[in-house]
């Protein structure tokens, strides 16, 4: 069982990590692609995941920002 | 090492061999004409000052292509590393000060996930106004790192940093500029390298721009740093002189106490306090492996206020090298005031390149030669020098995956420096401290004309000698003319690169007007 304080702290903490940092490593590693010596094909695909995890990353950030409000908000204390 | 890497590494030397031969032919060559040219005085002054002006500039060159030399021979040996059973303390600062919310957050987000357990990250804020002090608060709070403000601002950034270290006990000390973003096993990687040798005052990791796509300055700026951090910085650490370059780096802080602190006394801080290690009898490292991710300068007025600083404090720094050197020659081994010298004297190349740009314009209007040598003489001479000079460089370049069309660009970037190098040097010469003025990074900015206008000038002066020049073809068709009008034509073609870095803003204005 997880107090609100706690479950709230874990997910902030998730926030902090996860989901702040891999928008910024996609951005690096994105804009080292020109250097890699890849071919184009490659460069165009390794773009194409490096977005897609960008936007999972947002779209998890957010449902974790409405989530902690949801249990900030509430009246349950345990989970 | 493979057949191919030692092969393409024993052709780099030979071609560099070949490289110093001509470069000795060539001065050889210049100094005996110049000392029997039959010329009147103003021409003998203005023949040896440009005579001067090569000579430093290849000076600058030897010393690169030596560096080149000295890595394709033994080649830089990975560094010792220790497997961590304990981590040491680690504090990171950051030194701010009136930082957009989302620059300092990135990099408070990037510190925060390093994955090294014993960190403390601090904001060294040094904010005056309230509404960026209250967003370092929040970022803080948030990040649960530690807010450091002082009362009395002094020393700007190295003034911050030795204030906030009075209160750190820690063994190590991260320096991250605001803008700089590490990845999560920077500190791993970096404390295991300083933890296998306890004589290591700091090691110095790279910068690199991860905006290179947003921006024409950022990205040719990248491959100026790219040519200091991918070969200049290697081979200076293979001599134990490489200097801390004030972001991207981790310190020893009991190195730190020993010298006091980082110095206060130029604006290129890092710069003054690696002298002050290695004279103190302290080892620095490079490790060339990008840890960080960084914002390089989005525009022109940016790009140019960043090498003026530069340039100040470097000639600031190379006035302290001269008078050590003078003091105790024995403080520091040959090849290591010879590092110092090389950098601490590089910004100066602004004065050589003024008159190398001027002498064929003076040539050219006011038939006043300042080349004391046949143009056949020359073009056997100097030309094998000048082509090979480029095709090693490009060569060492391109072996690291940067692509030609970069490169120019670097090349054409430096040229439009130079008046900023010639005004932050003599300031340096002079002893004007300019204060540190911060990068900033707001979005892209049109800079106006006039605030350019060193480089106007020296455009039109070469478009303007050019015109000159063709008419003056017509009727005297000397190869000493053609190989004038040559070098002038090469520099207005760089010099016109600053409509390519400055329009870009403009093409933005224009769309966004237009909807």
């Amino acid at each position: 069982m997880l107090k609100k304080e706690e479950l709230i702290s874990s997910l902030q903490e998730a926030l902090r990590t996860e989901e702040a940092a891999i928008p910024l490593y996609t951005k690096f590693v994105g804009s080292t692609l020109f250097l890699s010596g890849f071919s184009e094909e490659n460069i165009s695909r390794i773009e194409r995941i490096l977005h897609e995890l960008n936007k999972d990353s947002c779209q998890h950030a957010a449902k974790f920002e409405r989530l902690i409000s949801q249990i900030e908000n509430g009246d349950k204390d345990a989970y | 090492m493979n057949n191919k890497t030692e092969t393409s590494k024993n052709m780099i030397r030979s071609l560099v061999a070949v490289l110093l031969i001509f470069i000795a032919v060539y001065f050889v060559l210049r100094a005996l004409f110049i000392t029997y040219a039959q010329y009147g005085r103003i021409e003998k002054v203005l023949g040896v000052l440009f005579f001067l002006s090569e000579a430093y500039v290849m000076f600058h060159a030897f010393g690169y292509f030596m560096g080149i030399y000295r890595l394709n021979k033994k080649g830089l040996a990975e560094p010792e590393t220790t497997v961590l059973k304990e981590y040491p303390h680690v504090s990171i600062l950051i030194p701010a000060r009136h930082e957009p919310k989302e620059i300092l957050e990135s990099t408070v987000t990037s510190c925060y996930n390093l994955d090294y357990p014993a960190k403390a990250i601090y904001i060294l804020d040094d904010s005056s106004e309230q509404e960026y002090k209250d967003q370092a608060r929040a970022i803080a709070k948030k990040f649960n790192c530690k807010l450091f403000r002082r009362e009395e601002r002094h020393g700007a950034k190295a003034g911050v940093i030795n204030d906030c270290l009075k209160n750190i006990d820690s063994k190590y000390i991260a320096i991250f500029d605001v803008d700089q973003n590490p990845i999560s096993g920077f500190l791993t990687k970096t404390v295991s390298m300083l933890e296998s040798d306890s004589k290591l005052a700091f090691i110095q990791t790279p910068q690199y721009y991860s905006n290179l796509h947003t921006s024409r300055v950022a990205r040719a700026a990248n491959m100026q740093q790219a040519a200091f951090y991918e070969t200049v910085c290697e081979a200076k650490s293979a001599s134990d002189a490489m200097m801390c370059c004030g972001t991207n780096v981790v310190l020893r802080k009991e190195a730190l106490d020993d010298v006091g602190g980082l110095d206060e006394s130029t604006v290129t801080e890092d710069f003054a306090t690696s002298l002050q290690f290695h004279l103190k009898g302290w080892k620095s490292l490079y490790y060339n492996h990008i840890g960080t991710f960084g914002q390089g300068p989005e525009n022109l007025g940016v790009y140019l206020s960043q090498q003026n600083r530069w340039a100040n404090g470097n000639v600031a720094v190379l006035k302290k090298v001269i008078l050590k050197l003078l003091k105790n020659p024995l403080a520091l081994r040959p090849v290591q005031w010879w590092e110092y010298f090389i950098t601490g004297s590089y910004y100066l190349i602004g004065w050589a390149f003024l008159f190398l740009m001027f002498c064929p314009i003076a040539y050219i209007f006011f038939d006043i030669p300042s080349f004391f040598m046949h143009p056949a003489v020359y073009a056997m001479a100097f030309v094998p020098y000048f082509i090979l000079s480029l095709t090693i460089f490009y060569i060492s370049m391109k072996g690291r995956n940067y692509n030609t069309k970069d490169i120019f660009k670097g090349q054409m970037l430096f040229l439009i420096s130079l008046p900023t190098y010639l005004a932050g040097s003599l300031a340096g010469l002079l002893g004007f401290k300019k204060g540190f003025k911060i990068t900033a990074k707001k979005c892209s900015q049109h800079i106006p004309y006039r605030a350019l206008w060193p480089q106007l000038f020296i455009w039109g002066l070469n478009l303007s000698a050019i015109t000159w020049g063709v008419n003056r073809f017509v009727y005297d068709r000397s190869p000493a003319v053609l190989f004038n009008m040559a070098w002038i034509l090469y520099h207005f073609v760089l010099l016109s690169s600053v409509f390519y870095f400055n329009e870009e803003i403009l093409e933005k204005s224009k769309i966004r007007s237009s909807r």
